[in-house]
């Protein structure tokens, strides 16, 4: 049940009505359990009962450990969560993926071992909820939050809709504490919900699953394609990925907000940054403070040395690079992200020695040329990410650096160009913080037509053939 | 708290415009899409937008109208007709009718939408086909052959009557939805009419408006090779030969058929039966069973409705065809000529004399 399909509006405009017409919160709490069920289950029944099944076992490890006195005790219930929760993620997500790395390794040494293919089904948001766990139960053991000792608010927790499948991948102590208070109706809330959700179904609709349509057969067959057709698929997809991706969590935090919930932004301009450390602070805000605060600094963080930091900024990027998917590409997109944030740590120390080339860094001009070297420097990890494998991946980036002949992009181009300055106008525009301002000034009727245009036209330039979302397979 | 109260009351009024306008542009979508049906329906649409002009041209000629399948929307061409010309102010107004990818069903449903338009003709010629008799069309082929938002709620009942119960219920889905976001519904009509670019992913353009004339002829294309010509017709002789072996008359042809043939005598309007050309080889791959079947089946009609059947099978020699089944414009102007003059004159000149009101 995707977020813009009519089976999702119909199925989120009854629980929108179940919710507020109940009295109770309790009774509020049982209907986004039951929906959200529902809403899993939509895809596979029994994978819900998978997710049922670790959550009701991380409920009862954390009540552990909370109560245990004893560091061994509570370091062993930790010990025991971290496992399950990671190995019901490799088991589901990866072993396919090792087997066969293992199986090609052999090859290549010369041994002809044949290793099974396990048939297993990826549950669906399977990533997410597992590190929603993990933070849990990381948070309960180093007693920053106490353990939930009401089940449902715990179930709820990982398992409300709007984030499930998805993310943002939300933090116990931002959202049990909201579960527990009562909500009552706010318009403004309403309004503000509406809001969100009603851009993510216009990035998505309208500029996502468009972008697709110039990204997809390129990235199918980078050796047909010339050049002009490289780049226009790798902006294309720079652009898919990023409204896909932005939309979905934008109605996923509309949907939350229609219900009185928040949840924490995920999004925050990404393009818009001056280099690749603060792209990671403004793309998957959610994935990458998760990163930060459970990987990168248990490792050691920056304060061991310039040595270790780079060793743990490579481990903690390339670990994340998998986190996305079972291929050797994603690896490689994230090592160069690593790459690239340790290259900036060494250009940012470097330019400390020469004030004068810093302050010209730092001048109007200076800045676009970051943001656009920076946005380069993106694109180019896109292309691994997006390639299915290294060849593809190649064949795209030697088009990229120098003439090709081939084909043409494969869907007239005219939507394409007027959709990148649309978006490049309106992030200017965020940047700048002006939407705000000029939403706050406009009269009812006409922000409310600003609205329904949107809408009008997210609905009129959707593509005939819906496309799930891309993180969806994450 | 007073301006708590002022952010709130700005809040519920925005929300309320942007509902009232998305509900206008619905709207709005909707009227136009009926409005203009030659936008909406593009093969549908556009015969009864043309047929509607014709009409007010000269609303005193008599309307003979052809139904069928694309064998008749490319073999019956009004245009060649010596007695219907289309800038006449006398004598009849002959109009093809036919849908491409058709059966009995839609023409039924046709013919039902023309008398809604108040388009009432005088005279009516049905295709059979015994293949198409063989099998029941699914909703799928359905709603590719029209714009279902089009339909009004009665013709939404009368094509369930041919759905499959257990799709009734999707079929009423598809028409409320269309009914509900027409502007959603519509998106690849409404931007082929406005930025045909913008279509992603690119699509084929649809054919079956395209080379489309006047008095509703469709020439998809006008000459074939020899050797093309037998690649196709073995093709569709392949494609078909299965059904002509085990030919039996499916119950929802034979509804339809049975139902146009009611309508016309309820509204009193001249009905006959036609069998359009095929060409030797594919007529040959009618086994004897089928062809006295099938001739049983039309005695039975006409006797039972008291209509004419033509049996046009073998009017047009095999080089008139483009796939065995298809005419060529050439085919087209040989078959209707001679429609014209052997069906049309004399049973115009027979005892009733005229065409029947």
């Amino acid at each position: 049940m995707l977020f813009c399909s009519q089976a999702f509006l119909f199925f989120f405009v009854v629980v929108f009505l179940a919710y507020w017409a109940s009295p109770s919160n309790r009774l509020r709490i049982g209907i986004l359990l039951v929906a959200s069920f529902y809403f899993y289950a939509s895809w596979n029944k029994w994978l819900a009962l998978v997710i049922l099944i670790s959550t009701a076992f991380d409920y009862g490890l954390a009540l552990g450990m909370e109560r245990s006195q004893s560091p061994r005790i509570r370091r062993g219930l930790l010990c025991l969560s971290l496992t399950a929760n990671l190995g019901l993620l490799i088991y589901f997500k990866y072993v396919n993926f090792f087997l066969d790395s293992l199986r090609e390794i052999l090859h290549s040494l010369g041994s002809e071992v044949s290793l099974p293919l396990l048939q297993v089904i990826l549950p669906i948001g399977i990533s997410f909820y597992t590190f929603e766990a993990i933070n849990y139960t990381v948070d309960v053991y180093r007693r920053r939050v106490p353990a939930e000792r009401n089940l449902a608010h715990f179930l709820l927790f990982i398992t409300f809709f709007p984030h499930l499948v998805a993310g943002p991948i939300v933090r116990s102590r931002d959202f049990l504490p909201q579960i527990r208070r009562t909500k009552r109706w706010d318009w403004s809330r309403m309004h503000l919900g509406a809001q969100f959700f009603l851009i993510g179904l216009f990035k998505k609709l309208a500029i996502a699953d468009r972008m697709a349509a110039f990204a997809d057969p390129v990235f199918a067959q980078p050796e047909s394609y010339g050049s002009y057709a490289a780049w226009v698929a790798t902006i294309a997809y720079a652009l898919q990925i990023y409204c896909d991706f932005s939309g979905y969590s934008d109605m996923a935090i509309g949907c939350a907000h229609l219900l009185g919930y928040k949840l924490s932004p995920n999004f925050n301009l990404p393009y818009c940054s001056r280099n690749v450390s603060e792209f990671w602070r403004r793309w998957h805000i959610s994935l990458s403070s998760w990163l930060r605060d459970y990987l990168f600094i248990p490792l050691g963080g920056s304060r061991r040395g310039r040595w270790r930091t780079c060793m743990n900024l490579m481990v903690t990027m390339t670990l994340g690079g998998l986190w996305h998917g079972a291929n050797w590409t994603f690896v490689a997109w994230g090592a160069l992200h690593g790459g690239l944030l340790i290259g900036h740590r060494a250009l940012r120390e470097g330019l400390k020695l020469t004030p004068y080339l810093e302050r010209l860094l730092r001048t109007a001009g200076g800045t676009i040329l970051r943001v656009i070297v920076t946005l380069a420097c993106v694109c180019v990890g896109w292309v691994f990410f997006r390639a299915t494998t290294f060849g593809g991946a190649l064949e795209i980036l030697r088009r990229l650096s120098a003439p090709h002949e081939g084909l043409p992009p494969p869907v007239p181009t005219d939507s394409f160009w007027v959709t990148l300055m649309i978006v490049a106008s309106c992030q200017i525009l965020a940047y700048r913080g002006l939407w705000t301002k000029l939403a706050a000034r406009l009269p009812e009727p006409v922000l409310g037509f600003a609205y329904a245009s949107a809408l009008s036209l997210a609905l009129l330039l959707a593509s005939e053939a819906g496309q799930p979302f891309v993180y969806f397979q994450f | 708290m007073e301006a708590k109260r002022r952010r709130s009351r700005r809040a519920r009024t925005t929300l309320l415009w942007g509902v009232i306008w998305f509900v206008v542009a619905q709207v709005v979508s909707g009227f136009v899409m009926r409005s203009r049906p030659e936008l909406a329906d593009r093969e549908f649409g556009r015969k009864i937008a043309d047929l509607r002009r014709l009409r007010s041209q000269a609303p005193n000629r008599p309307l003979v109208v052809m139904l069928g399948s694309s064998r008749v929307a490319t073999g019956f061409r009004p245009a060649s007709l010596r007695s219907a010309a289309p800038n006449a102010t006398t004598g009849p107004l002959v109009y093809n009718f036919a849908q491409v990818g058709s059966g009995p069903e839609m023409a039924h449903l046709s013919l039902f939408r023309l008398l809604e338009a108040h388009i009432r003709p005088d005279w009516v010629f049905v295709e059979y086909w015994a293949p198409n008799w063989t099998t029941e069309r699914s909703l799928k082929e359905f709603s590719d052959q029209i714009n279902l938002g089009c339909l009004t709620w009665s013709d939404l009942r009368l094509l369930s009557s041919y759905v499959k119960s257990s799709r009734h219920h999707t079929l009423k889905r598809y028409w409320l939805a269309r009914q509900i976001v027409p502007l959603y519904t519509n998106r690849s009509t409404i931007l082929e009419a406005l930025a045909p670019r913008w279509i992603v992913p690119a699509r084929e353009p649809d054919h079956r408006s395209q080379n489309l004339d006047a008095l509703g002829w469709w020439s998809p294309r006008w000459t074939i090779s020899p050797e093309e010509r037998g690649v196709l017709s073995e093709r569709l002789r392949h494609h078909y030969e299965k059904r002509l072996r085990n030919y039996r008359t499916k119950p929802n042809p034979d509804r339809a058929l049975r139902g146009i043939l009611a309508l016309c005598r309820r509204e009193e309007i001249r009905a006959t039966i036609i069998v359009l050309p095929e060409a030797d080889d594919f007529r040959s791959a009618y086994p004897s069973a089928t062809t006295e079947s099938a001739n049983a089946y039309l005695e039975t009609l006409r006797g039972e409705y008291d209509v004419e059947v033509v049996d046009a099978r073998s009017w047009v020699a095999t080089d008139g065809f483009m796939d065995g089944q298809h005419l060529l414009p050439s085919g087209a102007q040989v078959f209707s000529q001679r429609l014209e003059s052997e069906v049309v004159q004399p049973l115009l000149a027979g005892p009733e004399g005229r065409i029947r009101r």
